[in-house]
Formats: C-alpha cells, structure tokens, sequence
C-alpha cells in the first residue's frame, strides 16, 4: 500500500513538474512563471549538491585507494594534495583571487593544452594509419576531406589557393551541416519521446 | 560442484545453469541427498534428523512439467549468448602485449611528429613571418563589429565564458580585442558561466587585457563576475526565468544589483547585448534554444572554436537571424582584428598556425602516401587471393 501511495506521489510529482516547465514555454501567466522560476531554482540547486557529492565521492574513493595501498596510489595522493590546496585557496581568497588565478594560469591551462597538443600528434598519426589499415574509397575521401580542411584554412603565400578555401567552405557548410543535422534530428525525436513517455509517466527512472 | 550433463544433447554444463549453453535445452539438476534430510516441525518424528519426511515428499510426487517445447535458436543467437556469459563469468581483459625492448616504429614515429611540429611551432613564433597574411572579414564579423560600435554608453553586456581552458589560446585573441572594445567605450560587462572553470576563465580574460592593454580594469567597478551557474541548459533556462533570483550575490559574495549599471536589468533581454565564447556546439545550442528565443532586441553573438563553427553557422544564416554574429577559431579572431584595427593579439600567433597547419597537412600527405604503397606492397607479397 505505501509502496502505491509512494509510486503515486513520485509519479504525480515528476508530471506536475514537467508539465508547468513545458507549459512556461506557450503560456505567459505570472502564476506559472512564478512556478517554473521555483522549480527550476531548486533544479540548479540540486545540480550544485551533485556535484559537491560527485566531489566527495571522488575523495572518498582516492582516499580508500590511499589506505588500501593500491598500485597507483602516489597519483591519489597527487590529486588529495592539489584538491586540498585549490579547495583552501578558493574557500579563503575567493574563486577570482590572485591565489586562484595562478593556480588556473599555471597548472590547468598548461596541462590541458598539452592534451590538445598530444591529441594533434594521435590525429596525425591516425589519419596516416588509416590509409595502411584500410586502404578503401571511404579513407580516401576522409583524407582528401582533411587535407582541404587544414590547408584551406590557412594563408601560406605559396598554397594560398583560392579554390581551396572555397572547398573547405563547402565541405563545412554542406556535407558536415548535413551529417550533423542528422545526428541532431535523431537526438531530438528521442528526447521528445523520453520527454512524453516521462511526462504521462510511462517511464519512471526515478523509481530506480 | 560438478559439471551438469545435458538430457538433450549430453554435454557438460556448469552447474548454476538452468538451459544447457549448448543446444538450449532445459537443464534437470541431481537432486542434493541434503534435500531430503529436512527435520520435520512436528509430529512423533519432530527434532529428529536424518530420516525421509514421508508427508513432504509424498506431497511433492506431481507429474513432470512438460520441457517439449524447444527454444528455437539460431547460430548467431548461440554465439551471442555464449559471448555473453563469457563476458559476465570473466569481465574483459585487455590483451597483453609483450613489448618490444627500445624504441618500436610507432613511438618514434610519434615522437617524430611531435618534434616535427614543435619546429613549425617555433619557428613561427620566433621568426617573423609577415609573409602570412592576417585573413579578411567576412559579413559575420562586420556584423559582429557593427553591434559592438553601436553599444551606448555604461551599456550593460552580458559575456558568457563557456569553452575549456585548453581552447584559450584559440579564442583568447579574439576576446582581448572584444573586450577592449567593450571596456574602452564604457560598456559594463557582466561575466557568467554554466563552465565551473568559466568563472576564473573570464577573470584570466580580464588580466589578459589589463597586462596587453597596460591599464587596470578592476571590479565592480569596470564590470562584474556573477559567477557559476549549475545545471548546464536547466541552469540557463533558470537565469533566463529569474536572473536576479538565480544571481541574488556575485561570486565573491557581493551584492550586485544595486550597482548603477545592473539597476533596471531585470531579465536578460535587459542587456544590450549578449555574446557567447563557447568551444562546444551544445553549449552554443544550450545558449540559442534556451536563452536566445527569450532576448527580443538584444543581439546575440558567439565567438567560437574552429570545431564548433559548422553547427553554429545554419542559425547565423536562418531567417529571422538567430545568431547576429559569429567570429570562428584563430583564424576569425585574426580576421576581426584586421577588420577593427585593434590591438595585435592573433598577428603573434598567425604565423606559427600556418606553419603548424602546413607541417600537418604534409605529414598526412606523405605518411598517406607510403601507407597506400605500403598496404599495395602488403597485399602483393600476399599474393592474389589476399591471404
């Protein structure tokens, strides 16, 4: 019975909720845009709590790496140091103090840039490795795709070619568009029939 | 425990398996001796183990369940099956791979591109290279320069730093020279984020400016950081429904309504102007579909990652405009700091692109053409039939 009632309630809620968003969108009334602001308002809340969990859960799963001596812990005791500093300089000086700015300027930029330098050196490799592995039409065309794209961004004297840049504008505009748009209009049929199946409560994953 | 033999098709199975993993058919267990040791609850025989309880058993003798019914399954169903049970019994391993001691193919040819890129790098950075023209604008960014030089003055700007801080090097130009545009004709910015690094990211854009452009922007009084919005596309549909309840402080704990420029904002569409730096085509779409439709007159504007351009373009050229203005990776960036004049921020970086770009470009064409020879020489030595 308090199973039903409970199921009822959770159920009741979650069409309540979805419903007065959706309806915020078509109908301008100061009732059901005072709603909606509440509710979304507890809805940024609840992402800032999950995130504060997700942050404690990162500790607490470093931290039993750290006292269950597991290989590889030195890099969980790593991140425990660098989490504690951060988190002490943003709690004391602010999250746009000078402490703050420095950390950003010469620990994080650097290294995620460096990523993204690596990644240059895996794509370029990879494009090469493609045409051994699988030498079809297909790799080709990607190749050919590739070259245009980064040559025809560029403005060297001696390859300014204007077709070029005209290719990759046309590669950008029409089969890439094209390609994207598609993917898009899959994502969105499905999260308009998540959305309903969960609006009319036929999908509960709440429940879980 | 021991194995279970199949009745159907007389091999072997593990013994928690209720279907015989090889032809399907139900699997009839052994009965366990200890079943039958039960201690009756009540009666004579009560507490007394060891002895067959004659009601139980007798109420158990029922006629078999009829197993006819074969479960049809095909070969690839079978295989999947199996694959299955293989995959929840072992979990997946990676395969181990013995290496080979000094440096392989691979690893050089890695380290070789590296370096080969690192010299374009550098040589573009320390060597001027005029040769390399800055690129000219297009209607894009006239527009996106146009909405700029228009702005009043102590006009409010909302400026959303939504890209991750290894894209700063690609979008920092351009928004050096946006943001000297903006502070110099006495706009008031306000800097959000949906990107919990995006709060210092705007910080950094400031100092950025103040070292390049050797003055001191200091806030709230030359602009304002609200800070972090959570959420991702519900936290900006929230900021859109109540901007000052979703922002009641700034984000070192301020207060920033009463300042003289944020005084009659009330919604978004109270800004004069809204531009997005984005690296991510869903953040971009996030700020359009749940910002964007609410914004009346307010022109919305983007800055963003070469990667990002193409899925933004379609909304600066539907009709009504959705997006009123675009500027695109470095090479946007360079070409808007042709069109306004500014400060030279991308000159710096624009020869040391081109190289690197060119460098790429002729690693893809080289290596592609050796592995076109090589996979041609691979499948010749293999003879006709490939194999």
């Amino acid at each position: 019975m308090i199973g039903i009632i409970k199921r009822y309630i959770l159920v009741g809620t979650a069409i309540i909720a979805g419903m007065v968003i959706l309806l915020g969108y078509f109908i301008k009334l100061p009732a059901i845009d005072s709603a909606r602001t509440i509710l979304l308002n507890w809805a940024i809340i609840l992402a800032a709590v999950a995130l504060i969990i997700g942050l404690v859960n990162l500790l607490v799963v470093h931290s039993r790496k750290i006292i269950d001596k597991k290989s590889g812990n030195v890099y969980s005791v790593i991140l425990l140091v660098s989490f504690t500093i951060t988190l002490l300089v943003g709690l004391i000086s602010g999250p746009t103090s000078q402490g703050s700015l420095w950390i950003f300027n010469n620990v994080q930029v650097p290294i995620e840039t460096s990523l993204l330098g690596i990644l240059a050196v895996v794509l370029i490799l990879g494009a090469v490795r493609l045409l051994y592995r699988q030498p079809t039409s297909f790799s080709l065309i990607f190749m050919i795709a590739a070259l245009v794209i980064l040559l025809g961004t560029v403005s060297v004297p001696w390859i300014n070619v204007s077709w070029l840049s005209s290719a990759r504008s046309w590669i950008t505009r029409v089969p890439v568009v094209a390609g994207a748009r598609g993917i898009l209009m899959g994502v969105v049929l499905g999260t308009v029939a998540t959305g309903l199946r969960v609006l009319i409560g036929a999908d509960r994953p709440y429940e879980d | 425990m021991s194995e279970v033999q199949c009745s159907h098709c007389g091999k072997e199975n593990p013994p928690d398996l209720e279907i015989c993993q090889h032809c399907q058919s139900p699997l009839v267990a052994p009965q366990q001796p200890e079943e039958l040791a039960d201690v009756p609850p009540e009666g004579p025989l009560s507490e007394l183990t060891g002895i067959i309880p004659i009601e139980s058993a007798v109420n158990e003798i029922t006629i078999p369940k009829p197993y006819s019914v074969k479960v049809r399954v095909s070969e690839s169903q079978r295989a999947n099956v199996r694959l299955l049970e293989n995959l929840t019994k072992e979990g997946v391993r990676p395969p181990s791979r013995e290496r080979a001691p000094g440096v392989t193919i691979q690893q050089a040819l890695r380290i070789l591109t590296a370096m080969a890129l690192i010299l374009a790098i550098s040589w573009g950075i320390i060597f001027d290279t005029p040769s390399f023209q800055l690129p000219s604008a297009d209607a894009r960014i006239s527009e996106f320069s146009e909405h700029i030089i228009t702005l009043p003055e102590s006009a409010p700007v909302l400026l959303a730093f939504e890209y991750e801080p290894g894209f700063s090097s690609e979008l920092e130009p351009s928004m050096t020279i946006i943001l000297d545009q903006l502070l110099s004709r006495g706009a008031y910015p306000v800097l959000v984020s949906t990107t919990p690094t995006g709060v210092v990211q705007g910080q950094r854009a400031i100092g950025l400016l103040n070292q390049k452009a050797g003055r001191v922007y200091e806030a709230p009084s030359d602009y304002i950081n609200l800070g972090y919005i959570p959420g991702g596309a519900t936290g900006l549909n929230s900021f859109n429904a109540g901007i000052r309840s979703t922002f009641p402080l700034e984000a070192n704990g301020n207060q920033v309504w009463a300042l003289p420029p944020l005084q009659n904002v009330n919604s978004l569409s109270d800004f004069n102007l809204v531009i997005v730096f984005t690296d991510s085509t869903e953040t971009a779409r996030s700020w359009i579909e749940q910002v964007g439709t609410d914004l009346q007159d307010t022109p919305l504007l983007m800055v963003a990652s070469a990667q990002a351009e193409p899925l933004i373009n379609p909304y600066y050229n539907s009709d009504p405009r959705q997006v009123d203005g675009l500027i695109a990776g470095l090479a946007g960036g360079a070409a808007y700091e042709t069109y306004t004049g500014g400060m030279e921020v991308s000159r710096p970086l624009w020869g040391a692109f081109n190289m690197s770009v060119v460098v790429a470009a002729g690693l893809i064409l080289f290596g592609g053409l050796v592995s076109v020879i090589g996979a041609a020489y691979k499948s010749e030595s293999n003879g006709p039939s490939g194999h």
